[in-house]
C-alpha cells in the first residue's frame, strides 16, 4: 500500500506534530488518484472540549480567494466578463482614489495581485446582504501601493471588488453564487459563509497562544461579511478536496457536471506574474492559484489562508495526481505543513521549496542603502542599520486589525540578516520558520517585499 | 439516570438544561442531546435560544432608559420614532411604550417578516408595518405581541444610538458579566449550542426545518443563553442590580394588565414579566418558544427561587408542568394550581353564539356547532406558516363553563384554555394561546 493512503501512518504523524504546537485541533486530507483519507485530532474548542473531527469544518481564510477565481472564470465561460475589460464597464460606479487605476483597473490585475491598490482594506461594512457593494462603494479614497501593473503585492481588498464584479454580473450575493455556483453542485455541503449555516455543525473555533505558550480561546468571529471572496469559505477538509478535484479534473465535478472549461482550469494555473521574491515559497502567480516552478521539480499550485486563529493549506501536485489540505484552529501551522507536506510529496517525487536560513557568514552589505521605513496601509516598518544587519520594527498601523492583537503582536522587533545586498532572511518569531525579505525597485518607486506584500518606501 | 432524564424521556425531549437557583445557589443538570443527528450531548454550559424571554430583556433595557429620563413610557412612542406608519393613524398616535411592553396596544402582534441579516434590519422591519393593523383598540385588552416588541427594540436603538444587540451586550449583559448570553450567530459558534427540533405523534423526532428565527425578531425573542446566565438575569431582578433602579425593578412585576384567560400564561402582566397568582404567591416568569425549542423560566422572590428549563423540542410544556410542579412544590412548598381540565358534568352552552371566524395577522380560526360539539380549524398564515408542513389543525374545543373551553393538540397532555369574552364596545373576541382574535363574522361556515 502507499504511503498516501495509510491512514493510520498520517493520523499518528499529525497528531505527533499536533503535540509540539499550541494550535489545539486540525484535520489533514489526502487526495492521491482515487483515494482519500482524512485525519483528524485534538479539540475544535478548548472551552467546550469538543473534539475535531473529520467533519469538523474550519474557516479557511484566503483559500477562498481560489473559489472566487473559479467564479470569475465560470463568467468568463459563460461569456459574461472579459478580464482585460476595465472593471468600471461592469461597475460604472467604480473609483478608487488614483484616476489611472479607476479608468484601466481589469479583473486580470484583481485575480493577479498587481493592481497597486492597498490590500488590507479593513473597515467594516456590516453583515447585511449589501456589504460588498459597500464596500466597493467604500474605495474612493482607497490608495496604491504601486502603479497599477508595476509589481506583485497581495491584494485581499482586490478580491473583495472581484466578489462585488460576481454579485452584479450573477444577480445575486456572492454567498449565494458560490452556494449555486460551486458548493453546490460540488456537492460540497460542508461548506459554508455565514455563521447561520454552520453554527448547527461542529465548527473549530479560533485559537492563539497566550500566556505561559498555552492555546487561547479567541474570542471573536473573526469573518468580516464584506471580506467574503477574500476569505470567508468555513469548510470541512474533504470538502476543499472535492475543490481541489474539480481543478484536477479538468473543471468536471465528481457527479460528472462541467463546472469549468478546461480552458479556464488551465489558465487559473499558468504563471501570470513572476513574484519580485525568489523564495517566499511561491514563485509566480496564476489567475487565483499560487504556483510553485522549479526546473527539475514537478509543478505545484495552492494557496494558504491565515486568519489570527485559524489556518489552512491546500497545496496541489497536478501532475501526481495529488493535493493536500491542512486546517488548524491556533498557531503552528506552517511547521505542521512544512513536516506532513515534504513527506506526502516525497511520496510522488515533488518537494517544497526549500526555506530560507541565516547565513554561515554574514556578507558585507549596505545597509543604509536599504534602511527606512516601508508601508501599507496596514503595516509600518522602519529599518535601521545595526551592525552588521538591520534591526526592524513592525508596527500594525490598521486599528481593527490591531484590536484583535494581543499587545505583544501589534508591535514586533525583528532582525534581518543579509544574504546579499538585496535579499535578507528573517525569523518572525521563535520557533518559526525563517522568510525571504527582498529589496527592490519598481517604476522607479524602491520596495521591500515581505510576507507577499510589497511594501513602498515612504 | 436523573430525573430529568426519564422526564425528558417520558415527554420526547431530546436535549434540556434545568438550572435551580435556591438561597443563592445555583445547580445546573443537563440531560440528552444537542442535536439528535450529530448526537453531540447536552451540558450544564450548552446554549439554547430562550425565545421570548427575550422580551424582559428588551423591557428592562427600555426602563433603564426611562430610569436615565431620555424615555418616558406614558408618552407616545410615536416622539422616539415618528417615523412609525401603521393601517390607523389615530391608533398609532395613541400608542405609548407601556402599551408595547404590557401587550396592551392592540397592534397584529404577529408579523414576522425576514427583512435580512444587516445592523439596520430593525429600523427595516418597522418600515414594513405600514399596511398592520390592530387586532383590538389601544389599551382594550391584553394581546400577545412580538410587533409591539419589535418596535421597542427599533426605540431602544433611536435613544441609544446603538443596534439592539449591541445595546444589550453594553447596557445590560456586560453590566450583569453575562457572557454565555449572545444574540448573533457568529457569538454563537463559541458555545456548544443547541439544535431545535420538532415532534409529531407515532413519527420519530427531527430536526426543525428552519432552526433560526429572522433578526428582525431580535428585540422580542433572539437571545441565545445557558441556564446559569438566565438564572442570573432572574437573580439580578429579585435581588437588585445596579443598572436598574428598584423602583423600575418593582413596577417590572407590578400588575399592569389581568388577562382575559389566566389559565395559560399567568393571572397578569407586568412590563415584560408574566406574573402568576400561584398558591397564593407571587411568581414572576416568562416563556418563549421559537422554531424548535422552548424555554421556561419561574422566580419566585419571597423564597428566593428560580428555575429555568431549556429544552429543544418535543413536548417540552408537559416537561415543564410536571417537573415545575414537583420542583416548586420541593424547593418551597408551593403547590402550582390545577391545569384547566373540561368539566367532568359539561354546563349548558349555545354554541351558536361562540361560532364564526375569527381572524387576526398569523391565524384564522373557524369554529362551528357540530352536533352539540364546538369544532375547531385553526389555520396558521403568514411567513411562519410556510415553514410548517402542515398549517391547519382540526381540534374539538370542550367547555369548563359556558365562556371558558379547553382543546389540546395530539399527542399534548396540557389542555389549552380558549376563553370567549366582549370588550366594552360589544365586539366578540376569542383569548387563546395569549393572543385576542377578534370575531370577524358570525355563525357557522
Amino acid at each position: 500500500m502507499s504511503l498516501l493512503a495509510d491512514q493510520g501512518y498520517w493520523e499518528r504523524r499529525l497528531k505527533e506534530l499536533l503535540r509540539g504546537v499550541s494550535a489545539p485541533g486540525a484535520v489533514l486530507a489526502i487526495q492521491h488518484r482515487d483515494a482519500v483519507i482524512t485525519c483528524a485530532a485534538g479539540r475544535a474548542n478548548l472551552a467546550t472540549r469538543a473534539p475535531v473531527t473529520t467533519d469538523t469544518l474550519f474557516p479557511i481564510a484566503s483559500i477562498t480567494k481560489v473559489y472566487t477565481a473559479t467564479l470569475a472564470m465560470q463568467l468568463v465561460d459563460d461569456g459574461l466578463l472579459d478580464l482585460d475589460e476595465p472593471i468600471r464597464a461592469y461597475l460604472p460606479e467604480f473609483q478608487v482614489a488614483d484616476e489611472r487605476t479607476t479608468r484601466e483597473l481589469t479583473a486580470r490585475h484583481l485575480l493577479t495581485h498587481t493592481s497597486g491598490l492597498d490590500g488590507d482594506k479593513e473597515d467594516t461594512y456590516g453583515r447585511g446582504d449589501d456589504a460588498l457593494e459597500r464596500f466597493v462603494a467604500g474605495c474612493a479614497d482607497l490608495g496604491q501601493i504601486h502603479e497599477l501593473g508595476a509589481t506583485f503585492s497581495y491584494c485581499n481588498s482586490g478580491y473583495v471588488i472581484l466578489g462585488r464584479l460576481i454579485e452584479v454580473l450573477r444577480g445575486k450575493t456572492w454567498d449565494a453564487a458560490i452556494v449555486d455556483h460551486l458548493l453546490a453542485p460540488l456537492g460540497a455541503t460542508s461548506s459554508g459563509t455565514l455563521p447561520e449555516d454552520v453554527i448547527w455543525r461542529s465548527v473549530a473555533a479560533p485559537h492563539q497562544t497566550g500566556g505561559d505558550d498555552q492555546a487561547e480561546l479567541l474570542d471573536a468571529w473573526e469573518l468580516e461579511r464584506s471580506h467574503g471572496p477574500a476569505g470567508g469559505l468555513v469548510a470541512a477538509a474533504e470538502d476543499v478536496l472535492r475543490f481541489a478535484r474539480l481543478h484536477l479534473r479538468g473543471g468536471v465535478a465528481d457527479d460528472g457536471t462541467r463546472l469549468l472549461s478546461e480552458a479556464s482550469v488551465a489558465a487559473m494555473r499558468q504563471p501570470a506574474v513572476t513574484l519580485p521574491d525568489p523564495d517566499s515559497g511561491t514563485t509566480h502567480w496564476g489567475l487565483g492559484w499560487e504556483l510553485v516552478r522549479r526546473t527539475g521539480a514537478p509543478d505545484l499550485i495552492g494557496h494558504g489562508g491565515d486568519l489570527l486563529g485559524h489556518h489552512a493549506q491546500l497545496t496541489i501536485c497536478p501532475d501526481a495526481d495529488l493535493a493536500l489540505v491542512l486546517v488548524v484552529n491556533g498557531d503552528g501551522a506552517d511547521r505542521m505543513a512544512d513536516v506532513l507536506f515534504r513527506g506526502a510529496l516525497a511520496e510522488v517525487g515533488a518537494s517544497l521549496p526549500d526555506p530560507v536560513a541565516p547565513p554561515a557568514r554574514t556578507p558585507d552589505v549596505d545597509l543604509e542603502a536599504v534602511a527606512g521605513t516601508y508601508a501599507t496601509i496596514a503595516v509600518q516598518a522602519t529599518l535601521t542599520p545595526a551592525g552588521d544587519r538591520l534591526d526592524a520594527r513592525f508596527r500594525v498601523v490598521a486599528e481593527r486589525i490591531a484590536e484583535l492583537l494581543p499587545d505583544s503582536q501589534r508591535e514586533r522587533r525583528l532582525v534581518l540578516i543579509p544574504l546579499s545586498s538585496t535579499q535578507f532572511v528573517v525569523q518572525p518569531g521563535d520557533d518559526e520558520p525563517w522568510v525571504s525579505a527582498v529589496f527592490y525597485e519598481s517604476g522607479g518607486e524602491r520596495y521591500l517585499h515581505m510576507g507577499l506584500r510589497a511594501m513602498r518606501e515612504r | 439516570m436523573t430525573r430529568l432524564a426519564a422526564l425528558i424521556e417520558r415527554h420526547r425531549v431530546p436535549g434540556a438544561v434545568l438550572g435551580v437557583l435556591l438561597d443563592g445557589n445555583t445547580s445546573i443538570t443537563a440531560a440528552g442531546m444537542l442535536n439528535v443527528e450529530s448526537g453531540v450531548g447536552a451540558t450544564p454550559d450548552s446554549l439554547f435560544q430562550i425565545g421570548s424571554i427575550t422580551k424582559v430583556y428588551t423591557a428592562t433595557l427600555a426602563l433603564q432608559l426611562a430610569d436615565e429620563g431620555s424615555l418616558d413610557i406614558d408618552v407616545p412612542i410615536a416622539a422616539v420614532l415618528p417615523e412609525l406608519r401603521l393601517a390607523e393613524p389615530h391608533a398609532t398616535a395613541r400608542v405609548t411604550m407601556r402599551h408595547l411592553l404590557t401587550h396592551t396596544s392592540g397592534i397584529e402582534g404577529d408579523h414576522f417578516v425576514d427583512v435580512g441579516r444587516g445592523d439596520d434590519v430593525l429600523e427595516r422591519y418597522v418600515r414594513t408595518c405600514a399596511e398592520l393593523g390592530f387586532s383590538h383598540p389601544v389599551g382594550a385588552t391584553f394581546s400577545y405581541c412580538n410587533t409591539g416588541y419589535v418596535i421597542a427594540g427599533r426605540a431602544i436603538e433611536v435613544l441609544t444610538g446603538l443596534t439592539w444587540d449591541a445595546a444589550l451586550r453594553a447596557r445590560l449583559l456586560d453590566p450583569l458579566g453575562l457572557t454565555a448570553t449572545v444574540t448573533l450567530p457568529e457569538e454563537v459558534l463559541r458555545f456548544r449550542s443547541a439544535y431545535g427540533h420538532t415532534v409529531e405523534p407515532e413519527q420519530p423526532v427531527r430536526l426543525a426545518p428552519a432552526p433560526l428565527l429572522p433578526r428582525s425578531c431580535g428585540p422580542a425573542g433572539l437571545i441565545w443563553a445557558t441556564a446559569a446566565d438566565v438564572l442570573a438575569f432572574a437573580r439580578a431582578h429579585m435581588d437588585g442590580f445596579p443598572a436598574l433602579s428598584d423602583a423600575s425593578r418593582a413596577m417590572m412585576r407590578a400588575p399592569q394588565v389581568a388577562l382575559p384567560d389566566p389559565w395559560t400564561l399567568g393571572s397578569h402582566w407586568g412590563i415584560g414579566w408574566i406574573l402568576y397568582d400561584w398558591d397564593g404567591r407571587r411568581v414572576f416568569g416568562h416563556d418563549g418558544a421559537t422554531l424548535g425549542q422552548a424555554a421556561f423560566l419561574r422566580v419566585v422572590p419571597e423564597a428566593g427561587v428560580a428555575i429555568v428549563l431549556l429544552t429543544n423540542g418535543g413536548n417540552a410544556h408537559d416537561l415543564y408542568e410536571e417537573l415545575f410542579r414537583e420542583l416548586l412544590d420541593e424547593l418551597c412548598g408551593l403547590r402550582m394550581p390545577a391545569a384547566l381540565a373540561p368539566a367532568v358534568e359539561p354546563p349548558a352552552v349555545a354554541l351558536g353564539e361562540l361560532a364564526g371566524l375569527y381572524e387576526r395577522v398569523g391565524v384564522r380560526i373557524e369554529l362551528a356547532d357540530r352536533g352539540g360539539r364546538l369544532a375547531g380549524r385553526l389555520t396558521a398564515t403568514g411567513p411562519l406558516a410556510e415553514l410548517d408542513d402542515d398549517p391547519v389543525e382540526e381540534v374539538e374545543l370542550l367547555p369548563v363553563t359556558p365562556n371558558v373551553f379547553v382543546t389540546r393538540s395530539d399527542g399534548e397532555e396540557t389542555w389549552t384554555p380558549a376563553v370567549f369574552y366582549a370588550l366594552d364596545d360589544g365586539s366578540r373576541y376569542l383569548h387563546m394561546g395569549g393572543r385576542a382574535t377578534p370575531r370577524i363574522t358570525e355563525g357557522s361556515r
